[in-house]
């Protein structure tokens, strides 16, 4: 028997759990039976389709899943066609069982057909009318915010700007590279009150640590440190090992996730905007990084201020302003993060081809600056 | 009027692509028949007697000329030239390859426009106050929550596969122009406690075969909570409604069979459980929604009523087409105006492709680009200045539009009958070409005043036949069409199911027992009382007495 896993829109692999049947007329008193049963012995739930036409069925899914708050897998047995995969999807199954000959295509054809929905379900892995609502006001704040930033070169003005047009908190987070020490003199300068916090991977240059203390001496300022959980790094030195984001690409990810990227949101947490030092010229994956941008999750405008401009604009102000940088941007670190992933770059390399330079050139970021949706939101 | 964004052209575009594959897997075998049924009637695509037929949806009755145009140009491309207003606010064509459908839906998508759920097991088009936005006794324009309702109900994952049809009305006037008590849940708007609007809900009416007036469900809901209700509501239905018997599956016999007060108590049980599910839309989204129906800006039209009232004087035509095609708007500066598509010897509810076009340049010059689509077959143009309604009326007899009177005893609801439909038993347009013919003195049928004849060809009763003042019913007898004849029902705030009157006549006679049945009337009636108020007075035995003698 093969199964198609809706969430993946694959050929399920693998054994296949046994599954307990609940009749479509069940009593919620029924439906509680199965559910316990299928909760001690570690089995699916399967919801027959006597006829695709019958659609019982989604109901009985739904019901598991918000009144019993059944978390298993829930199948979908009997007629069932391809047509009928988002709603399967959208009504809480995760799999169904194939029965004669129809293709996988055909089902993956269908969990792909739609980019949109209308109404909010109990699962909702496309975007929802109400969302692209309100994607569409935000960007459209962000795009008249970026429109505003663009007219003016000043960087302390630019930051300006920022604190009249969103209210709510500002959040900067910085790496303590050049960038961020040229948005921070900025900053500091503009008197716009902003909390300022960088992420303490555990992994950091003892340079970059020292930077951070004669950053906060220079401009007499307090910068948050954020660490990582403890529990969350003892797991993943435990599963992947000291230095196992160097086997994939994948634990690679798992260990930025950890050290940087849950540390971020809890900064980040009430947040209104987000002000980065992202330029454009840092690579080909940033050349279109606009000054203003609506970030879905967490809800909140990120502001690059420094998006247009050089490297020789952001020499020339660090040198103007005298303001402190790391010393090994002397040394040909261009981009700087945690020791163990970064490297100099030679002169006319792109900018941030130190960063994980064991890896393909696309999509090289932590997870910071780029994140997918999340498929379960009901 | 709601107007398409990105979200909505995306979502129209996924669709249309959806079923252009689904064509191609049918055209291939890879779909039975069986099972591309379903899929097809999801997008309007019937399988008539002769050919095709794709019904468009005109959500809650509401077109832009330009929409109109389209439409017009779809019936020239792709149909023999003309369509069909629906009894539901939509627009049929009866003459459709099924390999061009793709494609009309694209040229549809163009302008905005689709053919979801026009048909199937699942939540159709919503029909609404046709005077909506413009009606002198609205509380709240229903558009509103008719386009909220619209996008919860599209492609709802939960609610596709439903035991049978589901039609919702809504209305947000002092007077029911929509019918709801004869559709599966009837919502109207009312006011509440502290001077907030909200609804008041029913369920379980409907026609066909077993007709039933819709009961109350809810007496007051926050505007706020009215999707999370209707979810409860069609969650129970989606459960528990009949699925062995295709006659009983409405939730009209599940209302009906259980008890409203059970009915009622399941619903609220659910609806209690799932409030903080996030179904009903956020307020902003709403007031999106709300943003698109704002109250057109109309110019100040000073008119002169002393020369308003001589033009009447010096035209008859003029003066009739006022009387019973123009009614009064918001605004007394302007007036809405009823183009019927009734006169006599037009199969109802017929529209050539260039009557939408004349109609689409008159709604241009004279209404804003607005026209407006009502369940009995005619367009309503709702926002005309009233110093330009003689313009309007000219330009409209010139396209031979103002013939037709609007719920005179010929403006007669018809459904398309054995002419175009295989679930018909009987014709329905030549019996309403032939009464409207009978009728065809202006002067007779205004002096019979208001009076509406509604004719269905089988007991689906697309043609409303339950609820005319006078219904007729196409029936088989013995492989011959027969009709029978109700009386008493209507569609409004007094929503009633006719009686049926007594055996049928066959084709040849029904006319004259209809002018029978008028005559009966006119002879009856008190201090100029319209025909269902004499109807009520006296009751049936003196109209069957007219009909079948004394026995």
């Amino acid at each position: 028997m093969a199964l198609v896993d809706l969430k993946t829109a694959t050929r399920s692999i693998g054994a296949v759990r046994n599954a307990i049947e609940v009749d479509v007329a069940a009593t919620p008193q029924e439906r509680t039976a199965v559910i316990v049963d299928a909760v001690l012995n570690g089995d699916a739930i399967s919801v027959p389709f006597a006829k695709f036409s019958d659609g019982r069925g989604f109901s009985v899914a739904r019901l598991l899943r918000s009144e019993h708050g059944f978390r298993g897998e829930i199948r979908a047995t009997g007629h069932v066609i391809p047509d009928q995969a988002l709603h399967l999807l959208r009504s809480g199954f995760d799999t169904v069982e194939l029965t004669g000959g129809r293709g996988d295509k055909h089902w993956s054809d269908a969990l792909a057909s739609y980019s949109g929905a209308y109404q909010r379900a109990q699962r909702n892995p496309l975007e929802l009318r109400r969302e692209a609502s309100l994607r569409q006001r935000k960007q459209k704040a962000a795009a008249g915010l970026g429109e505003s930033l663009s007219a003016t070169a000043s960087l302390a003005y630019r930051i300006g700007i920022v604190a009249e047009s969103v209210p709510g908190r500002l959040a900067f987070s910085t790496s303590l590279g050049k960038e961020d020490q040229a948005v921070l003199h900025a900053i500091v300068a503009s008197g716009v009150e902003v909390d300022v916090f960088t992420l303490d991977t555990g992994r950091h240059f003892p340079e970059t640590l020292k930077t951070l203390k004669a950053t906060e001496e220079h401009f007499g300022i307090k910068i948050q440190v954020m660490e990582p959980e403890a529990k969350d790094i003892e797991e993943l030195i435990a599963r992947d090992g000291e230095f196992g984001f160097r086997t994939s690409v994948e634990a690679r990810k798992r260990c930025c996730e950890v050290r940087k990227v849950i540390p971020l949101n809890r900064a980040l947490k009430g947040a209104a905007a987000w002000i980065t030092g992202l330029r454009r010229e840092q690579s080909a994956g940033r050349a279109n990084v606009p000054f203003a941008s609506w970030n879905v999750n967490p809800d909140l405008y990120k502001i690059n201020p420094l998006a247009d401009w050089s490297e020789a604009d952001l020499e020339a102000y660090i040198r103007a302003n005298n303001i402190p940088v790391n010393p090994l941007h002397a040394e040909g670190f261009a981009s700087i993060g945690c020791q163990p992933c970064t490297r100099a770059v030679a002169p006319g390399e792109d900018l941030r081809a130190g960063r994980w330079w064991w890896e393909n050139e696309d999509g090289k970021e932590c997870g910071l600056h780029n994140r997918p949706r999340e498929l379960e939101v009901a | 009027m709601y107007r398409y964004d990105e979200f909505d052209r995306d979502f129209l575009a996924d669709r249309n692509r959806d079923f252009r594959g689904q064509v191609a897997r049918r055209l291939a075998g890879d779909l039975s028949e069986d099972e591309f049924k379903p899929l097809r009637l999801m997008n309007g695509l019937y399988l008539q007697l002769h050919a095709y037929m794709l019904r468009v949806a005109i959500p809650y009755g509401v077109l832009s000329s330009r929409q109109l145009r389209q439409l017009g140009m779809i019936a020239r491309r792709w149909d023999k030239g003309f369509g069909h207003w629906t009894t539901r606010q939509n627009i049929q064509f009866n003459w459709i390859k099924l390999t061009d459908v793709p494609d009309i839906l694209e040229a549809l998508a163009e302008v905005d426009m689709h053919a979801i759920q026009t048909s199937g097991n699942c939540i159709r088009n919503v029909t609404a106050d046709p005077l909506a936005g413009a009606a002198a006794d609205e509380i709240e324009d229903p558009r509103v929550w008719a386009e909220i309702i619209r996008q919860w109900s599209t492609n709802h994952p939960e609610f596709s596969f439903l035991p049978r049809k589901f039609k919702f009305a809504i209305t947000g006037a002092l007077e029911d122009r929509a019918a709801i008590a004869f559709h599966d849940i009837g919502i109207r708007m009312v006011g509440g406690p502290g001077g907030t609007k909200g609804f008041r809900i029913y369920a379980g009416g409907g026609q066909g075969r077993t007709p039933y007036v819709a009961q109350e469900v809810k007496d007051f809901l926050e505007p706020g909570q009215l999707l999370s209700y209707l979810e409860a509501m069609l969650r129970v239905y989606n459960m528990h409604g009949r699925r062995d018997n295709m006659y009983k599956a409405r939730i009209k016999i599940l209302v009906n069979a259980i008890g409203v007060d059970a009915y009622r108590d399941q619903v609220e049980a659910e609806w209690k459980r799932i409030q903080s599910e996030g179904i009903d839309f956020p307020a902003e989204e709403v007031e999106r929604i709300r943003a698109h129906f704002a109250a057109p800006k109309l110019p100040n039209m000073r008119v002169d009523e002393a020369a308003f009232s001589k033009a009447r004087a010096k035209d008859a035509g003029f003066d009739r087409w006022v009387r019973h095609n123009v009614s009064q708007h918001r605004n007394p500066q302007y007036a809405i105006v009823s183009v019927a598509f009734k006169e006599p010897g037009r199969p109802p509810g017929d529209a050539s492709a260039t009557e939408m076009e004349q109609v689409a340049d008159a709604a241009e010059r004279y209404s804003r680009g607005e026209v407006r689509v009502t369940y009995s077959q005619n367009v309503i143009l709702p926002h005309v200045a009233r110093v330009d309604l003689h313009d309007l009326y000219s330009d409209l007899k010139s396209a031979g539009l103002v013939e037709g009177n609007t719920d005179l005893i010929t403006d007669i609801i018809a459904c398309p009958g054995l002419d175009y439909c295989n679930l018909a038993n009987a014709r329905a347009i030549p019996v309403a070409q032939d009464i409207t013919e009978r009728f065809s003195d202006p002067k007779r049928a205004e002096d019979i005043g208001e009076l509406r004849l509604n004719i269905s060809g089988c007991i689906n009763a697309c043609g409303h036949h339950h609820a005319g003042h006078i219904g007729i019913l196409g029936v088989d007898k013995k492989g011959t069409e027969h009709y029978q004849i109700t009386l008493g029902g209507s569609p409004g705030d007094d929503a009633s199911v006719g009686s049926i009157l007594g055996p049928s006549f066959p084709a040849e006679d029904i006319t004259d027992a209809i002018e029978n049945i008028v005559e009966t009337y006119l002879a009856k009636r008190q201090d100029g009382e319209a025909f269902l108020t004499t109807y009520k007075r006296i009751g049936a035995d003196p109209f069957k007495e007219a009909l079948y003698g004394t026995r």
